[in-house]
């Protein structure tokens, strides 16, 4: 297997612009907020990564460079990833996007990063909380050539999208945790 | 002047090019500093070969194996080419014979002319051994670590180009002489030198539109500004073009080898979202194939998804040429659903979408398009 590149903490870190960030422990049994309003079951025991200038948050189970679980807040008017890379993208959510926009916007935003040959696939919708959201597979090739799998879990209400996207290498990672993500997906409450 | 391809030979390998500075065969002795450096190249082409973003396709492979030996003659078999599945204008040599073509470059050469100049251009820096000179900078400067870096840059880390297109770039002199130098190897294969400066040209346009991401506009950064090659080029190709009168464009062959993997390429330059620079690509294809449906899908696909104001209207208006027009996959209905679902025509919408279930069955996404239209 090609040697460990931190693929996904270089991104993280494009993104957020910062040092390489400390992890706070998040437990497998526990229901923890993650973001406003957002509740989830980890199902697995994550690290969570404290960083700055950075709108995500990320939780990984080998480290950011093999796996990472992506929670992402919306805003109309505003860029999808928010970080110091991103000063001046023009490719803002909002909230008349069908899901079909938000998935290009994922990509656009992968592509913005490095990412190659992003493609999107298997859109449909889906049980978020008790709302209906919709969910979408994608993958890619890092600028290593480290071949890439995801899952993304997403909700539009009130203007406001939430994004859970999981990523890791399509060999061994991505099918290993695939189904404790599945089931983090179907874990997730929304309050209010 | 233009001659067409249909009525005239193959252009021709050249036999000699008595400037070449290396000898053909040439491998420097392992216990050079050339050898390091060709030992560093050997190693970052061992990934390259590997690489998922290499495309292998044998027909696309040997054609532009071809188009290089017709320019590097005895040399062809020193040079190895790998077209590289990036959507950014580039091409770039390795000194040891390396060589790269990005697709956003192929995408964009309208015949193998076009892409003749561009592939001269690279060889004559092999020849004329700059990129030894280049990486001896580059080690001088930066270490052997960033001559591994400005080696792989490009399919390796994309982010490291700012850092190799600043270390590792040819002298402006060195792409002086390589601009001549891979003239006088295309125009003596036979290519019309009047297509010298058309990818240029585009570049050009494209810059003015949307300046690119300075990390990614690689190929462009690392040459002559694009204005004073222009003009320079284009007054070499009007002297060359009095020379003779058979010159070669051999467009049908060119968009026979790139036309499988053109929609591809397409699509990844729009996923790109630099939208103002894929609209003068699309353009720029429409000249050539304006009743190309597949084109028309990807032009209201660029609208739909730039979404400015007044793209609602020309997305369904390109959309609607697209359904009219041979070659359109069937992905437009599901753009034209889509186009009119924000359009708020919903009927147009439903109408759209089981056109597309119809047409694909079992596409991956049937289960939301389901949905849209379970909507009242």
């Amino acid at each position: 297997m090609k040697a460990a590149f931190p693929f996904l903490a270089a991104a993280a870190l494009l993104l957020a612009g910062c040092a390489t960030p400390a992890y706070t422990n998040i437990g497998a049994e526990q229901t923890v907020l993650v973001t406003d309003g957002i509740s989830v079951s980890p199902q697995i025991q994550w690290g969570k990564a404290n960083m700055t200038g950075f709108n995500g948050t990320l939780w990984t189970v080998d480290g950011a460079g093999l796996d990472a679980l992506l929670f992402f807040v919306g805003s109309p008017g505003r860029p999808l990833i928010e970080s110091q890379a991103s000063k001046g993208d023009t490719h803002v959510y909002q909230s008349s996007m069908l899901p079909d926009d938000v998935m290009e916007l994922l990509a656009a935003n992968f592509q913005k990063i490095g990412f190659q040959q992003v493609k999107t696939s298997s859109l449909r919708p889906s049980a978020f909380g008790g709302a209906i959201g919709f969910r979408f597979d994608i993958s890619y090739t890092t600028t290593i050539g480290l071949e890439m799998k995801g899952m993304a879990l997403a909700c539009q209400r009130n203007g406001r999208l939430d994004l859970i996207v999981f990523l890791a290498p399509a060999e061994y990672y991505f099918g290993h945790y695939a189904p404790a993500v599945d089931r983090l997906f179907a874990s997730v409450q929304v309050a209010g | 002047m233009f001659v067409s391809s249909a009525a005239r030979a193959e252009p021709t390998s050249n036999a000699t090019i008595p400037w070449a500075q290396l000898p053909v065969g040439y491998h420097p002795a392992t216990d050079t500093d050339e050898g390091g450096i060709w030992m560093i190249g050997e190693r970052a082409e061992a990934e390259v070969r590997t690489s998922p973003l290499v495309i292998k396709d044998p027909a696309l492979n040997a054609y532009l194996r071809r188009i290089v030996c017709k320019l590097s003659g005895p040399y062809c078999d020193s040079i190895r080419i790998y077209v590289v599945d990036i959507p950014y204008v580039n091409a770039r040599m390795a000194p040891n014979g390396m060589l790269q073509v990005w697709t956003g470059l192929l995408l964009r050469a309208q015949n193998e002319a076009e892409i003749s100049f561009v592939l001269g251009h690279e060889i004559s820096h092999y020849l004329l051994r700059h990129t030894v000179a280049q990486y001896r900078r580059v080690r001088d400067q930066a270490g052997t670590i960033a001559v591994i870096g400005a080696l792989t840059a490009g399919i390796g880390s994309l982010a490291k180009l700012g850092l190799a297109g600043s270390a590792s770039s040819f002298s402006r002199e060195e792409e002086r002489e390589a601009d001549q130098r891979g003239f006088e190897l295309a125009t003596a294969a036979g290519y019309d030198p009047a297509q010298c400066v058309a990818l240029w040209q585009q570049e050009l346009a494209e810059e003015t539109a949307a300046p690119k991401d300075g990390e990614f506009a690689a190929f462009a950064a690392n040459h002559p500004a694009t204005t004073e090659r222009v003009s320079t080029m284009t007054a070499m190709a009007n002297v060359a073009a009095a020379q003779r009168a058979n010159w070669q464009t051999n467009a049908d062959a060119f968009r026979k080898a790139v036309q499988p993997f053109r929609a591809q390429w397409v699509s990844e330059n729009i996923a790109l979202a630099q939208y103002e620079q894929s609209l003068l690509v699309l353009q720029l294809l429409l000249k050539s194939e304006p009743k190309s449906g597949e084109l028309q899908y990807y032009l209201a696909e660029v609208y739909r998804r730039r979404n400015a104001d007044g793209d609602s209207a020309k997305a369904l208006a390109a959309y609607a040429a697209a359904v009219t027009t041979r070659g359109a996959p069937p992905a437009v209905y599901r753009g034209l659903g889509l186009a009119s679902l924000k359009a708020g025509d919903k009927a147009a919408a439903h109408t759209a979408f089981q056109k597309y279930l119809a047409a694909v069955p079992a596409a991956d996404d049937r289960a939301m398009i389901e949905y849209y239209l379970s909507q009242p």
